[in-house]
């Protein structure tokens, strides 16, 4: 029976989490159990660079409660890593033992890419887990002008919560536009006058070359242009991976991220009953007909609901996900939508008196994407009818 | 069993997640980005799908209780 098999989660953030209660929605009655290498209550990482600097309620951004779990009958190994796998007699090793499965989810996330130059300083901040953002939110508290590195949705999230609370803030962003991968150069601008108005100094271009540092602490970091910008706090946003180091050797194929089919079952030599969700699954996305890595919250608890179903039914289906993401930087709710490639789309911005802009993008005379600041309305109704059945 | 849902109002902010879901059964206001639930909605919907809205929330704004 189906339902006898023993599923093993690796992760318990947002995408593992949800392997599990969607796992128990669906009715799945076998042993579930979830490990994870880092020792905090599973969070929720959103509010990490949001909520979490504001204030200190992190209660509010954990995944699940104690009575939660009980409930779902899940049992949780916190400050679990896992460090090898044998897919042909499907245990997975961990720093506390073996743990045997008949289904696995890989749900191990990414973590920060590191400045090496900046390394181990005190005043040097990566955003990731709570923790993180407590450690930040210190360093805000004490003042002081704060460095940010990296001008994506953590730079630009962290750049507004250093802003208001009134302390100077240099963005360095090192291509020449703001989320230049995602949208279009029409919104990077847009992007940009709003960081500006709301006095950031943005700095486009701007690589960091060298550092003026103590042992301790970052006193400057030095641009390729040769100028030099001191800070309190720096603060490093330059994008995520994941770490699959671990895999190596056990036959799971990984490239960018862990490769899985359109299914998001795992691909390798013997691997069987082996899934990815989350960021580190890099899978065949059918929408686009691309393999692609999608760090988005809610393609995470897509692509966690979908294999949970996979696995209480038996099946394996592909998984067609049309990405979405939202940002809260100054004064806007950011909203993008759609496709990953946008490097030949029309443009049509079209906007409101109640300050709403939507920028949506065009192929062929259909929309296949948009990107919205407080736009919500919009935004759901072009993601509705990209999600519609055709 | 039927299913009544609630919106949080005050934690509602528009992420669309339940539009996305749902489609037939929230949608959002255009005045205030809030989520409401579409007047006569099919009442023989599978619930699946309401309970992935409710479970998609980012600030958990949809509440599900069974009458």
């Amino acid at each position: 029976m189906t339902d006898r098999r023993r599923v093993l989660i690796v992760g318990a953030s947002v995408a593992g989490v949800r392997v599990a209660q969607a796992l128990r929605t669906r009715g799945f009655a076998g042993p579930i159990a979830l490990v994870d290498a880092d020792e905090q209550w599973p969070h929720d990482r959103p509010g990490v660079s949001k909520d979490a600097l504001a204030d200190a309620a992190d209660d509010a951004l954990h995944l699940l409660t104690p009575d939660d779990l009980e409930r779902l009958d899940v049992s949780l190994h916190r400050g679990v890593a896992a460090i090898g796998l044998d897919t042909r007699g499907r245990t997975l090793g961990t720093t506390a033992g073996n743990f045997a499965y008949d289904d696995l989810v890989l749900a191990t996330g990414s973590a920060p890419r590191r400045l090496p130059a900046l390394e181990g300083r005190d005043n040097v901040h990566y955003l990731r887990t709570l923790r993180d953002a407590e450690r930040l939110r210190a360093g805000l508290d004490a003042g002081g002008r704060v460095v940010v590195i990296g001008g994506g949705f953590i730079g630009g999230e962290v750049a507004s919560a250093a802003r208001r609370r009134g302390l100077p803030v240099d963005m360095l962003e090192g291509s020449d536009r703001l989320i230049a991968r995602a949208v279009p150069p029409p919104v990077s601008d847009d992007l940009a006058r709003r960081h500006r108005a709301h006095g950031v100094d943005l700095r486009l271009g701007a690589l960091v070359a060298d550092v003026d540092a103590s042992p301790t602490r970052v006193r400057a970091v030095v641009l390729a242009t040769g100028e030099t910008v001191p800070g309190e706090h720096f603060v490093v946003g330059v994008g995520a991976g994941p770490d699959t180091g671990w895999l190596d050797g056990s036959g799971v194929a990984t490239g960018n991220g862990i490769r899985c089919d359109g299914t998001l079952r795992v691909e390798g030599v013997d691997v069987d009953g082996v899934w990815a969700v989350g960021d580190a699954a890099e899978w065949l996305n059918p929408r686009y007909g691309v393999r692609h890595r999608v760090e988005h919250w809610t393609t995470a608890r897509e692509q966690a609901a979908h294999v949970a179903a996979s696995i209480a039914a038996g099946t394996a289906v592909p998984f067609a996900a049309v990405p979405y993401v939202w940002s809260d930087q100054h004064d806007v709710r950011l909203q993008h939508v759609g496709d990953p490639d946008l490097t030949d789309v029309g443009v049509e911005v079209e906007r409101s008196d109640a300050g709403r802009v939507l920028y949506r993008y065009y192929r062929e005379g259909a929309v296949v994407g948009a990107t919205g600041f407080n736009a919500q309305v919009a935004i759901a109704r072009v993601r509705r009818d990209l999600l519609a059945p055709i | 069993m039927t299913l009544h849902i609630e919106i949080d109002e005050a934690k509602c902010a528009g992420y669309g997640n339940c539009v996305a879901d749902a489609p037939d059964v929230f949608d959002l206001d255009p005045d205030t980005n809030i989520a409401f639930v579409v007047a006569g909605h099919p009442q023989d919907r599978k619930d699946d799908d309401i309970e992935q809205a409710a479970a998609d929330c980012p600030v958990r704004a949809i509440l599900l209780t069974r009458a």
